[in-house]
């Protein structure tokens, strides 16, 4: 870098707006990989992409959806392909609790659940569930970061809540502690 | 783009759309006229919300998790800078509309849905009927910034003001999100406030610059800016969460400005800024 060109319009907007974004893309590959490596990986993949098209990003609109974009094709494109070592899940000694007292421990243990659920879902599901219910994505939205049509995204979700149904009881009771 | 609805095969895709607030007014009748009179598919219904979970929740957990200085380094390693110039990642607050899918029994849903009626006073049928909203609906969505501001500032202290960033990266940071040049000399002239700080939010995907200033009463008032594809729309005078909110729309961007203040102190005090950012 150090040059003195000034820069794009498009190209200040993802600089600046990446930083904000990088935990939860974190998030979203190690949602894909279930590995945290792999998941730095994919942000740094991520990020040098994003800044080598900026040009492509329209200035105001959603940064997040097109980095998000690039991070699951990355993920299915170039990384996927790698064995990923069977058994290891997002839920592992590296997700440390922040425990101040026994309410915040009830709470992540019925949060830690739900991970060990949404980790068991075929990958289609996982990520369906994660941009639809984690991030608040609506279907369309959805749709067009996973580059698939909206009925796909409406199927998936109906099949994990299906198995996710089939796991327990009535969903909205609060599931006592173990 | 969903697609037509038959109403004697109605499919869990469906059924799940339904429960997502994501069908049309006209579908959403069809479902609920369908689950009134199918005992079958009302079961059906119940099985796929069984299905919820505390998704938000549990996937916070994760982004707790996050490796925070790690990945500000390799950032910072991508631009060949140093680390110190790359902000910490907590400082873009992402602000929520209130939330959509809310789950409420079937029958009551459904009757209200379908004949329109508000029956029940305030909060939760309000948020029934969110829930219930088309989310293609630009104008619901630029509606319920004002509320997500409000209950944003409406936690706001003396001390909220006091671990703000005030100097002339930050500026520099809410212009280029929004397009439009900040700077502390608009705010200066601007009676009873005395500028504390900016942060940079997000709403809906979209960047919400919030400009913080304690009043002379010692009350915070912020003033809030976001791109808008809305037409041009005068003062409105209006209180959320126990605040006053003074609203525009001027070219392209939506203004708030809100406090616990007078509303004639807050009325002078948009007025001197609507000066100032036209």
């Amino acid at each position: 870098m150090g040059t003195s060109a000034p820069l794009s319009q498009s190209r200040k907007e993802v600089q600046l707006g990446l930083p904000a974004l990088l935990k939860r893309l974190w998030r979203y590959g190690l949602v894909l990989s279930g590995d945290s490596d792999v998941a730095h990986e994919l942000v740094q993949a991520t990020c040098l992409r994003a800044l080598e098209k900026c040009d492509q990003f329209q200035s105001g609109t959603d940064l997040a959806r097109w980095t998000y974009t690039i991070l699951g094709s990355i993920w299915k494109n170039e990384l996927r392909s790698r064995r990923i070592r069977q058994g290891q899940g997002f839920i592992d000694a590296e997700i440390a609790l922040v425990a101040d007292g026994v309410r915040e421990m009830d709470t992540n243990l019925l949060a830690r659940q739900v991970l060990k659920e949404v980790e068991r879902l075929p990958e289609g599901q996982r990520e369906a569930v994660f941009l639809v219910y984690g991030e608040g994505l609506s279907y369309k939205e959805a749709a067009e970061v996973l580059e698939v049509p909206t009925g796909t995204i409406m199927s998936r979700l109906a099949a994990a809540r299906t198995k996710l149904a089939g796991l327990r009881g009535r969903g909205d009771q609060m599931i006592p502690a173990e | 783009m969903i697609g037509p609805i038959d109403s004697n095969d109605i499919s869990d895709s469906r059924l799940v759309a339904y429960i997502d607030g994501e069908l049309s007014a006209e579908d959403r009748g069809v479902v609920a006229r369908a689950l009134e009179q199918n005992p079958q598919l009302r079961e059906r219904l119940e099985f796929l919300n069984a299905g919820s979970r505390p998704f938000t929740a549990a996937f916070d957990l994760l982004l707790e998790a996050a490796p925070e200085d790690r990945l500000r380094k390799m950032y910072a390693g991508l631009l060949g800078g140093d680390v110190a110039r790359v902000p910490t990642l907590d400082n873009v607050v992402t602000l929520r509309p209130a939330p959509r899918r809310v789950w409420s029994p079937v029958w009551q849903m459904a009757a209200a849905a379908v004949v329109g009626l508000v029956v029940f006073g305030g909060g939760i049928i309000a948020g029934v009927l969110l829930g219930q909203q088309e989310r293609e609906s630009e104008v619901a969505v630029q509606q319920g910034w004002t509320d997500a501001v409000a209950q944003y500032v409406s936690l706001f202290s003396e001390q909220t003001l006091a671990g703000m960033a005030a100097d002339p990266a930050s500026w520099q940071r809410i212009s280029t999100a929004l397009g439009m040049t900040l700077s502390s000399d608009k705010f200066a002239a601007i009676p009873s406030l005395q500028f504390r700080g900016t942060q940079l939010l997000q709403y809906e995907g979209r960047p919400l610059a919030q400009i913080a200033f304690q009043s002379e009463t010692g009350k915070p008032v912020a003033i809030c800016i976001i791109r808008t594809t809305r037409p041009a729309e005068a003062f409105s005078l209006t209180r959320r969460q126990g605040l006053n909110v003074v609203h525009w729309i001027a070219n392209g961007y939506g203004y708030i400005v809100i406090g616990d203040v007078p509303q004639d102190m807050l009325t002078r005090i948009s007025e001197a800024a609507r000066a100032q950012l036209s």
